[in-house]
């Protein structure tokens, strides 16, 4: 390969992570506000069918907008983590932690809730929420 | 009682008699043999009958409900001018304060959610028992004859059901493991709403048709419930088979001992001896007389603990080594996943989010593996005929990464406070990843952090102490303003750990006593170790809600752990309730 063929490559390779990257936060983002808003469809397509069953399930989401106040996107901000792991083959994990909200890590697990993302034919979707104590 | 009840009593106390006769006088084996009885008696016999009883006493009083509107309508009283029927269902509205209102708006119970008067709702200020309603009902019977009128004798409440009332009421006090039993309750709530509709569907105090169908369903199940005591009975004595022979039943029978053989203290023997009689009421003597020579008892698999080929070891992550005899206390956790997570799922879902953790210093400090030290395969099954299988997570001699806080060295075992200080640990990496988990490049730094905060006066909860994981997820899907799904519906059945469950937790704490952890001697929830020092030190503890419900069988969990390995003493050391979740604090 000439020198200027991986001169043009090196950059997109670096590039790569970093749109996928961004395009997980925005799955992440899009499906917090999805659920600030109690959008159902939306949050349908944001989703695999076999999580949204778990989200539908014993009338979860009905349940949980009906003791929720709905919010635009506007008032509430996020910060997204997103881990494309490098130890487990293929693991996408990422979670939203709203800003000022505390987090504290050392050596336990605390309360986390995780999203599992994996990519299909039609993009990124979440795949599973992950609660582990 | 008459005499065919005398005669069953007297059945079952001749067990316990044989019992005594058998195992000699020593009263640890009498203690324990009266004890093995009562837990039986209260476990399999009452509370696995208890679905049966339950339904038995609400269809019941949905009869004698429309037997009172039916003759209430043929006197000429509406149910809102009958003051008998109307301080009934004040009553009912004492222990839910909707119930008014679904009458006012709906004329009608269809959609009154009738599961709420049961103990496991979520009943706020609840001013009057489910046992009460049972006991107002029994009370109606006998003072307003009338309303009853033409109503067939075994269809009124009767002492059975007074029990299960107050049985139920108590379950929750008593802390009697069966969590199924409120899945079941679930479930029958379901076809007690159905009779509700039934309740309402005839129009103008038509009630026959209902009447009958109902009154079918009570024969159905007044047939299941003597079946289904024969056979918990007959299943039961599986375990007394060297003394159930009839012969020798015969010989007790005549020689009228009737009396426990449990000597001290009184108060088992009197519950014992009253829980006898309300058995003897449902099991028949004949029954007994005929089939007292019991099956064989079926073989016990041997406690094992499974050793697990964890993949996707993280070698970028350090540990620490730490001596098995450092730790004095079980942590029991729950995953807060499903039920069904294997070691390697729940491996990779630590290893995997802790990928990119720092440390204080800004140093990338990822995790090595699993952090828990075994892992409790558990399923919601109460039925489920094999206990779950226990495989470990990090070895016993590597330090553990569940607890989350430390521990002032004055809570600490005596014994393991002297072995702190002197105490060699080894922290590093494994870097060519080897099966063994031996540390091929050390780090200095994290001995001497570990050892100063020893000198300081406290310790990393994780040096002393073993987390027991259990799988499942035992908090509702909606906490606070949170989904949590995979939990149990936060407006149905409250979700608690098997029986199976708690015997292999107790099973694995007995194997590990006697095995590499001599020190063990308190058995603690995540939630109280992470909390310990904060409380102690005045400070603002920041809790967890793991283990979930399972914290309301912590108890459960160290009678086994006397049955299991009664050689040794274990004692509980568990978050007061002001410090527990909001959602456990209801329960």
């Amino acid at each position: 390969m000439s020198i200027l063929k991986k001169a043009l490559m090196l950059p997109l390779f670096i590039a790569l992570p970093a749109f996928a990257n961004a395009e997980i936060e925005k799955l992440v983002l899009d499906y917090k506000t999805a659920l600030n808003a109690q959008d159902k469809d939306k949050i349908q397509k944001l989703v695999t069918e076999k999580h949204y069953q778990n989200l539908t399930k014993d009338g979860l989401l009905e349940r949980l907008f009906k003791q929720t106040q709905k919010s635009a996107k506007a008032e509430r901000k996020y910060k997204v983590e997103v881990i494309e792991s490098k130890v487990v083959k293929g693991a996408i994990m990422a979670r939203a932690q709203e800003v000022g909200e505390k987090h504290d890590h050392k050596d336990h697990q605390d309360h986390k809730d995780w999203l599992k993302i994996i990519k299909t034919e039609k993009g990124y979707l979440i795949e599973e929420e992950v609660h582990m104590d | 009682m008459s005499d065919s009840d005398q005669s069953q009593v007297k059945a079952l106390l001749s067990i316990l008699l044989i019992f005594h006769l058998s195992y000699g006088q020593e009263a640890p084996v009498q203690a324990g043999v009266c004890r093995e009885l009562l837990n039986f008696i209260y476990r399999d016999m009452t509370l696995k009958n208890m679905r049966h009883s339950l339904e038995r006493l609400n269809r019941k009083m949905i009869i004698a409900f429309l037997s009172a509107l039916e003759n209430s309508d043929k006197q000429g009283l509406n149910l809102r001018r009958n003051p008998e029927l109307l301080s009934l269902l004040e009553s009912m509205k004492k222990i839910d304060p909707d119930f008014e209102n679904y009458m006012r708006n709906n004329h009608t119970y269809l959609r009154y959610d009738f599961w709420n008067f049961l103990p496991f709702g979520q009943v706020h200020n609840q001013t009057i028992t489910y046992q009460e309603v049972v006991g107002k009902w029994k009370q109606l019977q006998s003072q307003r004859p009338n309303l009853f009128k033409g109503l067939e004798k075994e269809y009124l409440l009767d002492d059975w059901d007074v029990k299960t009332g107050e049985l139920l009421q108590s379950y929750s006090s008593l802390h009697i493991e069966e969590s199924n039993l409120a899945a079941e309750v679930g479930r029958l709530a379901q076809q007690y709403q159905n009779n509700y509709q039934d309740l309402v569907s005839p129009n103008d105090g038509n009630y026959s048709r209902a009447m009958k169908e109902t009154k079918a369903k009570v024969d159905k199940l007044h047939e299941s419930f003597n079946d289904s005591s024969k056979k918990i009975f007959w299943d039961g004595l599986n375990g007394y088979q060297k003394t159930c022979e009839r012969d020798k039943i015969n010989e007790i029978l005549s020689a009228e001992q009737l009396s426990c053989p449990y000597s001290a203290p009184e108060e088992p023997a009197v519950a014992l001896s009253k829980q006898l009689q309300d058995i003897s009421r449902v099991i028949s003597s004949d029954f007994l007389n005929q089939n007292s020579k019991a099956p064989e008892k079926p073989k016990e698999e041997p406690f094992k603990v499974h050793d697990y080929a964890y993949k996707n070891i993280n070698t970028l992550g350090s540990y620490c080594e730490r001596d098995p005899k450092l730790a004095d206390t079980v942590v029991i956790h729950h995953s807060g996943t499903r039920a069904e997570a294997t070691p390697q799922d729940l491996h990779d879902l630590q290893v995997v989010s802790h990928e990119n953790d720092r440390d204080a210093a800004g140093r990338a400090d990822p995790w090595y593996m699993i952090g828990y030290n075994y892992v409790i395969q558990a399923n919601y099954d109460e039925s489920a005929t094999q206990e779950p299988k226990v495989y470990r997570g990090r070895p016993e001699n590597v330090k553990g990464a569940h607890a989350g806080g430390y521990v002032n060295m004055n809570q600490v075992d005596p014994k393991v406070q002297e072995l702190l200080k002197n105490a060699k640990f080894q922290c590093g990496w494994n870097e060519d990843g080897d099966a063994g988990h031996g540390i091929d490049k050390f780090s200095p730094t994290a001995v001497t952090q570990t050892k100063r905060q020893i000198q300081d006066g406290y310790v990393s909860a994780n040096i002393t102490s073993v987390g027991v994981l259990v799988t499942g997820n035992y908090a509702p899907d909606i906490i606070g303003n949170t989904l949590n799904i995979g939990g149990y519906p936060a407006n149905g059945a409250v979700r608690y750990p098997t029986e199976g469950t708690l015997r292999a937790s107790a099973k694995l704490i007995c194997s590990m006593r006697s095995g590499n952890f001599p020190n063990l001697r308190k058995i603690t929830d995540h939630n109280y170790i992470k909390i310990k020092k904060a409380m102690a030190d005045g400070g603002l503890p920041n809790g967890t809600c793991c283990p979930g419900t399972v914290y309301y069988r912590m108890n459960r969990i160290l009678e086994l752990t006397k049955e299991e390995c009664p050689e040794h003493n274990f004692a509980l050391d568990i978050s007061p309730e002001e410090y527990l979740c909001p959602f456990l604090k209801k329960l």
